[in-house]
């Protein structure tokens, strides 16, 4: 008897399975090829956040074999995939026909579902190989996905840095870190692992540094953030929103979960996360701040964001061993600032999408008023970056709360200065993402523009943005600490708070009244300003006041890149500096060893094998293409001259864009794998 | 039942009392600075006058814009039922269900949302004013956050009204580390209220002009008047933790309920004029500052708070 849990998990699996197989049927049409795959992702995506209702709802973690198992955290990630999935899968129907030239619809399709897919397993792994082996196919299919405009120069840079840093800090520590816990221990399983204790061994102390390093370079802590800002923008949009909104988060998962929970992270390591964390919103705030690029000004801020993600989860690793209660308190503060800031950064790479597809440009001094081609765009630029800036009433102020007040709770030094430094960079967040919001809607210039922005894409930017209304009404403040008290090992009877106490639970009223006035102002404001707007008898509009000039208004204003120009005088030394050691250490470095050592003989001879191969193959296929209409049999020869069709166009993308090898490669790898999933514990 | 009651007439008193004290303590200003300069100045009430010919007058904004015309309203009713908060001690007001943190992200929200809506008027003047008011907000958030926090682990509490009637107790009171927090709070509302020497921008010595550049009429009258209830607003924080909670807390035993309420409203209005007396007296002698200038000062005086905080952990 099959659990309505399972069947649902079952659906999403076949979802996605559905989105890499279908766009098959459509190799020579780039927009089906596209469109299939992604309503099928959008499904899966929908039904995903179905199947994290339920387990929230039940309170039962759904096990599906020994080496998957759907726990309550397990589908927090879920709903967080799904809600990004789901925007990104409907704003993409529309938005990738702006890379009709590069072609491949069908293999972006398989991409995104795989990169989705793995994602969405990554949290329900309770076996370490299994771990490793999703984690390796998120890496993969994000560099495809990143590398996707590969014609341009800022984009392969991009995608080698990202490449180079992910196989030497995620790929060799992860897989050295398995292979050497499966030496000690015998076993990959991670429940198994968990009652060893891992940290007393010194060789596994260094497989927990291993995973550390790992997870932290992916969620872009600060000396591990560098490809950060070069890759996150040369994403095709919707996958920079994954990218930022989702991915960099499951390092922050690989902490929490793998490390935390289940190897033990010895205290040191915890007070180092909170000094990276603090690094990084430095950093990161600051580099946003002197950013002029809008894609870059929102990695940057990514990186400075997953800092206040982390601040309160380190503090609450550091708290766990004294004061339980504490600890699951601030746990929950970082998983719900963590949850709402992947609905904001999801849906502002969205809005910058739209900048690139109306008009093709992105520098913030280009955009500017560009917004106003919709009042869609309008809207959800300026929720979503207010909710970055953390202004009440939006999810940002309560998520931002929520972390002062659960850090002030603990009445330790550390706790206070803390909450000072995280409180005293908090308008760095204001500059940066009042530079977006307010270039981007700028009442400067009527721009013809010629184009507009897709239906499907304004849905996409709905979606998220509803949700962050929802949630800056409905605090789920009390929700996110039943889940990290659940997660620590505290007992708590349900995880949704009962519906007889939900005004007092679910809506904090500490926070509560703080919103409740703003948006009591913001009715009345509306309901007083509408009126006067729509009578409009006193209202005068002349346009700007010009002091006389007879030269457009527009001619010298104040262009975004120069809004803060001492602060971008007084920091550049410093930022510098670090760039140059950067450019130093993970690239000119590489790319001279590359360049002048064996390794490069090496890559040439593979690569004339390789051409070798792919040719002979690709006159194969080319020749029989040719004799189409030369058959054995109607039905066995088209069939086989279809395959062979098929290959042949495999063949040829994988000569035209390296990046479709690794694709064909995982196609495969993850069908295999998904098999293996379903039928190792037996299919129902 | 009654309690509800008592409940909502003390917000609508206080409400009330925003919006009639703000204008008089900016005609108390403007008197007391003209006295000092010896200049005749004009009548107390000058102030409402000011603002009666504002209302009648017709809008003036650049754009037919709905964003334009949503912000003034909206700033000026944010700032008004800030006003309902206020921690005047043991008046039972909406002040217990808010902490001190919400209580300044509002007052920055509505200087965010006018900086917002004043970086999107295409005019180099509005813009620069702006930017200038962003980057003072930017810079003295360290003195603001050292504030809160040293607050927070000296006096045990960051809800407003406990703020309201802890402050004054003995045991933290005459300590050297609420000294300096005390000293803190009226620096918070001398600077965020923008007086002289920080009304950078403003710049309404220069006739440069600020946020404000692009608004005539009536939503000009509205902005202005937000501005005044928001300096009511931040004075207001000071003058009854500093001033009127000590006082109340000495004579708490000896009257009861009503009595108490009436009494601690008596002594916050004193204090209001007495406190912005000494704001206008040091506004009369100072220039405005230019915005690289202000850097230093600012950075510097947040030792301030900083030492409060490091002082009230060690529990001095």
């Amino acid at each position: 008897m099959v659990s309505l849990g399972e069947t649902l998990f079952y659906t999403v699996i076949v979802c996605y399975g559905l989105s890499m197989i279908l766009p098959l049927l459509f190799i020579r049409n780039y927009k089906y090829g596209v469109r299939t795959g992604l309503v099928f992702t959008a499904l899966a995506s929908i039904m995903q956040i179905v199947l994290a209702v339920y387990v929230f709802l039940t309170n039962t973690a759904i096990v599906i074999n020994d080496l998957i198992s759907i726990d309550v955290f397990a589908s927090y990630f879920l709903a967080l995939v799904g809600l990004a999935g789901l925007a990104t899968s409907i704003y993409g129907l529309e938005y990738m026909d702006l890379y009709v030239e590069i072609g491949g619809g069908w293999l972006y399709s398989i991409v995104f579902a795989a990169f989705l897919l793995s994602m969405t397993l990554l949290p329900m792994m309770k076996d370490l190989l299994l771990f490793v082996f999703f984690w390796e196919v998120m890496t993969l299919t994000s560099i495809v996905l990143i590398g996707w405009e590969y014609r341009e120069g800022f984009v392969v840079r991009a995608t080698k840095q990202y490449m180079f840093t992910m196989l030497l800090l995620n790929s060799i520590p992860l897989i050295m870190g398995t292979c050497i816990l499966w030496n000690i221990y015998g076993t990959t399983n991670l429940g198994l692992l968990a009652s060893y204790d891992v940290v007393k061994n010194p060789l596994g102390l260094l497989v927990v540094l291993l995973f550390y390093i790992a997870f932290t370079s992916k969620a872009g802590l600060f000396p591990l953030h560098y490809w950060l800002p070069d890759a996150h923008p040369a994403a095709p949009s919707n996958v920079s929103s994954l990218l930022s909104g989702v991915m960099i988060k499951m390092g922050v998962m690989g902490i929490i979960v793998i490390l935390y929970k289940y190897l033990g992270l010895p205290t040191i390591l915890s007070y180092l996360l909170l000094v990276q964390a603090l690094l990084s919103i430095f950093w990161g705030s600051i580099k946003a701040v002197m950013e002029d690029h809008a894609k870059r000004l929102l990695a940057y801020s990514s990186i400075s964001q997953i800092g206040y993600i982390t601040a309160p989860i380190a503090l609450a690793f550091i708290a766990s061993r004294t004061d339980p209660l504490l600890a699951s308190i601030m746990l929950g503060a970082g998983l719900s600032y963590m949850f709402i800031h992947s609905l904001f950064k999801t849906l502002l790479f969205l809005t910058s999408g739209c900048f690139l597809y109306v008009s093709g440009k992105i520098m913030l001094d280009e955009i500017r008023g560009m917004a106003w081609t919709s009042k869609t765009l309008v809207l959800s630029i300026i929720i979503a970056g207010f909710s970055l800036a953390g202004i009440p009433p939006l999810a940002g102020f309560m998520a931002k709360i929520m972390v002062y007040g659960s850090i002030l709770l603990g009445k330790n030094i550390v706790h206070g200065l803390v909450v000072a430094i995280l409180m005293s960079m908090a308008p760095l967040t204001l500059l940066y993402s009042i530079k977006y919001v307010s270039s981007t809607t700028s009442l400067s210039s009527k721009i013809e523009l010629g184009k507009s922005i897709g239906t499907s894409m304004k849905i996409g930017m709905i979606i998220p943005a509803l949700a962050l209304i929802v949630l800056s009404i409905v605090s789920l403040n009390k929700f996110f600490t039943n889940l990290s008290s659940i997660l620590l090992g505290i007992r708590v009877e349900t995880i949704i708070p009962s519906l007889t106490d939900f005004f007092y639970l679910v809506i904090n009223p500490y926070i509560f009244y703080g919103s409740l006035i703003v948006f009591a102002a913001l009715i009345i404001a509306v309901i007083v300003s509408y009126s006067d707007y729509k009578n409009g008898k006193d209202i005068i509009s002349k346009g700007v006041w010009t002091t006389g000039y007879i030269i457009p208004v527009n001619k010298h204003l104040i262009r975004p890149s120069y809004y803060y120009f001492e602060i971008n005088k007084a920091l550049s030394p410093l930022t510098g500096f670090f760039h140059e050691i950067y450019e130093c250490l993970v690239w000119n470095i590489p790319s001279r060893i590359v360049r002048n050592g064996i390794a490069r003989r090496i890559a040439e001879y593979f690569g004339r094998v390789n051409d070798w191969v792919w040719r002979k193959l690709c006159g194969f296929a080319e020749k029989y293409s040719r004799y189409e209409e030369y058959k054995l049999d109607e039905y066995a020869g088209s069939a086989i001259v279809s395959i062979i069709r098929l290959i042949g166009n495999i063949a040829r993308m994988a000569v035209v864009s390296p990046i479709a090898l690794f694709t064909i490669a995982l196609f495969f790898l993850s069908i295999i794998m998904l098999l293996i999933i379903l039928f190792l514990g037996g299919w129902p | 039942m009654m309690d509800y009651l008592v409940y909502l007439a003390w917000s609508i008193i206080l409400l009330l009392t925003a919006l009639i004290m703000a204008p008089l303590l900016d005609g108390v200003r403007r008197v007391i600075r003209a006295k000092v300069q010896r200049r005749i100045g004009p009548p107390v009430l000058q102030t409402f006058y000011d603002l009666r010919k504002l209302f009648g007058l017709p809008s003036l904004i650049p754009y037919r814009n709905y964003l334009l015309v949503l912000v003034p309203y909206l700033v000026f009713f944010v700032v008004v039922l800030l006003s309902i908060l206020v921690p005047i001690p043991f008046v039972i007001s909406p002040s217990s269900t808010v902490d001190i943190i919400s209580f300044i992200y509002i007052l920055l929200f509505a200087s965010a949302i006018l900086i917002y809506a004043a970086l999107i008027i295409p005019n180099p003047y509005s813009n620069a004013g702006s930017i200038r008011e962003l980057l003072l907000i930017t810079l003295f958030e360290l003195f603001v956050a050292f504030t809160i926090v040293g607050l927070a682990y000296r006096i045990g509490t960051l809800n407003m009204y406990l703020l309201g009637i802890r402050y004054g107790w003995t045991e933290y009171y005459l300590k050297p580390s609420t000294l300096l927090l005390s000293l803190s709070l009226l620096i918070i509302a001398y600077v965020e209220g923008a007086y002289t020497p920080f009304d950078i921008g403003e710049a309404e010595t220069e006739v440069l002009g600020g946020p404000y550049l692009e608004y005539g009429g009536k939503y000009y009258g509205l902005l202005l008047y937000a501005l005044l209830i928001k300096r009511y607003v931040l004075l207001a924080l000071p003058v009854s933790l500093v001033f009127v909670s000590p006082i109340i807390n000495y004579v708490a035993d000896i009257f009861n309920g009503f009595t108490l309420m009436v009494l601690s409203y008596g002594l916050f209005i004193i204090f209001m004029f007495l406190t912005m007396m000494l704001f206008s007296v040091i506004e009369a002698f100072n220039p405005r500052y230019r915005v690289d200038i202000v850097y230093k000062p600012i950075l510097v005086s947040a030792l301030i708070p900083i030492i409060g905080f490091i002082l009230g952990w060690f529990g001095w």
